[in-house]
């Protein structure tokens, strides 16, 4: 199979994916016990007022129908509008997405620079001082949760110094990246630990393959072999990391959003499931699905480029 | 004789222990240039060992704990440090080419590398130097086949990958370790015509160590037979070959299957060679040796002439098989 191929194949796949994730957000309607016009309209709410609802959200009509009519509406970018505030579902992603994206970014690049890091110089040290060092820093990352590390950033640093905002995202690009420092670096001691784990046993590994010893043979410097060879090995195992560990991921995100109050996504889910705005639950656990469908697929893709042999299974 | 490349007191250690524990030696080697040396013993002799210490590629827990390696510069010999021979004087083909060829590059790009860190030159003079290295080798369509990555290439094509990586590097010696174990009769003869038109064509001196002596006697000017991690008996192939005086060599050369007279009983060498733990003060094949004596348990016994251009390192080498008790 060429490549052109597979990626093409896994393309595909992703068709049926997508129809099978907008079933299960339907569904989130129905999971809440009893009936959801009732549970959006509250209880004091008169009759006409939920049936008023029901109409609105197309509860009336079979979960078929309903069905067809939210993917046909996403298809051409109308996720409905939020019950609460009355404004169109895409427009409160739209204004939401940017910090949860700065956020993922920013987080992921400095998990993925801290694991690298950390991950070398203790494979290079394997069994020594260095080594054993890192591996109690990496425990020790691993046992903080995700909300004590932000809270403990904001008191010893943030506050202090009072060079970030304790809050809020910030103005421009430059307060932007201000405001995204402290979260991001949140997100890496959270998520680098798992990293590093990983990493460090494939280089220890790595580093007894004949392959390296060839290198060396052949008069290359350690960090040739590095640069040109163990990178794209580490490069393989940190982008199945972010593949599989994207779940995870994102909802370490979510907590780091309420922790500095970024205006994010995850704030705007947390808000919505409050006040049952289903709408605005289903708009973002969409996006959010989505999201994880396309970082799977681009860690396919990239796989591919990278391993030659990913294309041949 | 004009050496080359001379290895003395060679001695490889394993770091954690208290008591000090070699696997390997104390080993003399002496290569002379446009020779080939073969190196033969049993799996677990230390051959490989020897080989990656004398390029500094020791794995880890292991050391060279002792020894001179001295390289030919202008016409004298000096000493060096191992690390310093790589992909300059020595080149080291290894046991296993699947494993030797990182698997997530292309194989005209792995060999462009060594060129481009040998000679320097642009990316684009490298690869076309890499192609024209794996014509010289006998890859047939190498323009295409420089595309191909390892995985796609037979072990004898990947094998000859190997050896132009080797080649790239302009070595005059190249150690081969078993570098036909892991391929089929076939090939195995084909790697071993190349391997010969490159040492007459670019005069590269070989140490090859094999456990197959039909080969060493095909390929070897000299000979070295190892056991457990000591040289026993060392000298001209033929020589060597034509009048063993080691029990071992002499075992080995009976172990091997006569295609002359396929009815003659072969005989294994019983019981299985001693692990580095196992060294005792004596001579460390007593415990397998039909010969063996009381002089045997003594100590090592050292390699001394035997007159016919051999050494060997028996006590008992003056007495013959049919001496045996
Ligand atoms: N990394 C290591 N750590 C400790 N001991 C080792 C290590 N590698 C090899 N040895 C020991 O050193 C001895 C020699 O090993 P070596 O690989 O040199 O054997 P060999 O003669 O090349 O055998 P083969 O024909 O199987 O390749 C063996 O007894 C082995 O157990
Ligand atoms: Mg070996």
């Amino acid at each position: 199979m060429t490549r052109s191929r597979y990626i093409l194949k896994r393309l595909l796949q992703t068709i049926p994916l997508i129809a099978g994730i907008m079933v299960l957000v339907m569904l989130l309607l129905h999971v809440v016990p009893g009936d959801p016009a009732r549970a959006i309209g509250g209880m004091a709410a008169s009759d006409e007022t939920v049936e008023q609802i029901r109409e609105e959200l197309g509860l009336n009509r079979s979960f078929v129908a309903q069905y067809i009519a939210y993917v046909g509406n996403a298809l051409q970018g109308d996720l409905g509008i939020s019950t609460r505030s009355r404004q169109p579902v895409t427009e409160i992603i739209g204004e939401r997405l940017a910090p949860t994206l700065w956020l993922l970014t920013a987080g992921m690049i400095l998990s993925i620079v801290l694991a690298s890091a950390v991950s070398v110089l203790a494979a290079r040290n394997k069994d020594r001082a260095a080594d054993y060092a890192l591996g109690g820093l990496t425990v020790i990352g691993l046992s903080m949760p995700a909300y004590w590390v932000g809270i403990m950033l904001l008191l010893l640093v943030a506050l202090p110094t009072g060079a970030f905002p304790i809050s809020g995202f910030g103005k421009g690009f430059w307060g932007h990246l201000n405001a995204i420092i402290l979260p991001a670096l949140t997100f890496a001691i959270a998520i680098s630990p798992v990293m590093i784990r990983a990493l460090r046993a494939k280089l220890v590994a790595l580093y007894r393959n004949d392959f390296v010893m060839m290198s060396r043979a052949v008069g290359l410097s350690e960090s040739t072999i590095l640069a040109r060879h163990l990178s794209r090995h580490a490069a393989l195992v940190l982008i199945t990391m972010v593949s599989v560990q994207v779940g995870p991921m994102i909802f370490v995100g979510v907590v780091i959003e309420k922790t500095f109050a970024l205006p994010g996504l995850g704030q705007a889910l947390v808000n919505a499931v409050a006040q049952r705005d289903f709408p605005v639950v289903q708009g973002i656990t969409l996006t959010t699905a989505l999201f994880v469908t396309f970082v799977h697929l681009g860690a396919d893709i990239f796989t591919s480029f990278v391993n030659p042999r990913t294309v041949l299974e | 004789m004009n050496s080359l490349f001379d290895i003395s007191g060679l001695r490889i250690d394993l770091d954690a222990h208290g008591d000090r524990l070699s696997p390997v030696g104390p080993v003399d080697l002496t290569l002379a240039k446009d020779e080939c040396l073969g190196i033969v013993g049993e799996s677990g002799s230390g051959k490989s060992l020897t080989l990656k210490a004398l390029l500094g590629l020791l794995p880890d827990g292991l050391s060279m704990g002792a020894g001179q390696i001295r390289i030919e510069k202008g016409g004298d010999l000096v000493a060096c440090q191992p690390e310093r021979l790589r992909g300059h004087r020595v080149g080291l083909i290894s046991q296993e080419p699947g494993a030797a060829l990182d698997p997530l590059m292309r194989v005209g790009g792995l060999i462009a590398e060594v060129v481009q860190r040998h000679a320097g030159c642009s990316r684009t003079e490298a690869a076309a130097r890499a192609v024209d290295l794996m014509r010289q080798v006998g890859i047939p369509d190498p323009e295409r086949r420089a595309r191909f990555w390892p995985h796609e290439l037979s072990g004898g094509l990947k094998q000859r990958i190997v050896i132009a990586m080797a080649l790239a590097c302009d070595s005059d010696i190249l150690l081969c370790d078993e570098p036909t174990t892991a391929l089929d009769v076939t090939i195995q003869a084909q790697i071993i015509r190349l391997l010969r038109d490159l040492r007459d064509k670019r005069s590269l001196s070989l140490i090859f160590v094999t456990h197959d002596l039909a080969l060493i006697h095909e390929i070897a000017d000299r000979v070295a037979v190892m056991y457990a991690g000591l040289i026993v008996e060392t000298g001209p192939t033929e020589a060597v070959f034509a009048d063993p005086r080691h029990p071992y060599t002499r075992a080995l050369l009976a172990a091997i299957p006569d295609m002359d007279s396929p009815d003659a009983d072969l005989q294994p060498i019983a019981g299985a060679p001693p692990a580095a733990t196992e060294f005792g003060e004596g001579c460390r094949f007593a415990p397998r040796c039909r010969m063996s004596s009381a002089a045997c348990v003594a100590g090592q016994p050292e390699l001394e002439p035997t007159g016919a251009g051999t050494q060997v390192a028996c006590v008992n080498w003056r007495r013959s098989e049919k001496d045996a008790p």
